[in-house]
């Protein structure tokens, strides 16, 4: 018999992905964001950025490197393995592509700083007209 | 000022003149998510807040001679902490006394639990008593 006395600790990730009409930046991303460049809060969407940008990987890349061997096709695997917003995300993802914008996945982490933490906790869009971002994927 | 007083239970200083419009121009978060993100960060702070300086007059007044010790014997705040929240009260006069349940908002308190998190805590605590618009009327 084992019984546990002390607390149980959880971690979690959320998976993202980022659809950019060019390269990720983090111009268009504040602006997409909708924070001021001036406010006091700029740096906590900074670490934001910087957390996006040190885990993403380009999407077909993420599926084959990653998760090939448990879905057949990169489709299956977005639509099962985001399974909350998958359906809705996959043909933005087919559509991009057609029009050469970059598509990107990957994850939030709670084991990192407590910035990053809250994000991975919290459901979110983040939408301008040449970036989207679904991190809608709260597995908290 | 916040202080904890149980489990997710605090005490907090707010503006009486704080409004969820004010708290999102002080931020700075004029649109999409952040603006999404600051308001629901404004309800979590904001939900189901009791006002402890009424709670008091109405029904706790005579029973403790003041609200200092009210809030030491009612709610076992340690001495130093009456001191210095009574201190702030004086400093900031604007201020209301509330009492709340961090979890009052729903899901797991993430929001709160963020935006009194060390990161975030001074910046949130000067919105929420409007402390340099206390600065500039003494100006």
């Amino acid at each position: 018999m084992k019984i546990r006395y002390d607390f149980v600790t959880n971690s979690s990730s959320t998976s993202f992905v980022i659809i950019s009409d060019g390269e990720f930046n983090f111009k268009d991303f504040i602006q997409a964001v909708g924070i001021k460049d001036d406010s006091k809060f700029l740096d906590i969407y900074k670490s934001l950025f910087k957390a996006f940008e040190d885990d993403m990987e380009p999407a077909r890349e993420y599926y084959a490197n990653h998760f090939s061997a448990s879905y057949p096709t990169f489709e299956e695997f977005i639509e099962k393995r985001l399974w909350k917003s998958g359906k809705e995300v996959l043909p933005k993802i087919i559509e991009a592509e057609k029009n050469g914008k970059s598509v990107y996945i990957g994850k939030l982490s709670s084991d990192t700083d407590e910035t990053e933490c809250f994000f991975c906790t919290d459901e979110f869009i983040i939408e301008s007209n040449n970036l989207y971002i679904d991190a809608q994927e709260d597995g908290w | 000022m916040k202080l904890a007083y149980d489990f997710y239970k605090s005490l907090l200083l707010v503006n009486k003149n704080l409004t969820k419009e004010i708290f999102l121009a002080k931020a700075e978060a004029k649109e999409g998510y952040a603006q999404n993100m600051f308001s629901r960060m404004y309800d979590s702070i904001t939900s189901e807040l009791i006002n402890l300086d009424t709670e008091y007059d109405k029904y706790y007044s005579f029973e403790y001679p003041t609200l200092e010790n009210f809030l030491y014997r009612k709610y076992n705040l340690d001495e130093e902490d009456v001191f210095n929240l009574m201190e702030e009260r004086k400093k900031y006069p604007e201020c209301i006394l509330y009492r709340k349940d961090d979890l009052a908002y729903g899901g797991n308190g993430e929001l709160t639990t963020f935006a009194f998190s060390e990161t975030m805590y001074d910046r949130v605590m000067e919105i929420l008593m409007l402390k340099n618009q206390n600065n500039e009327n003494k100006i």
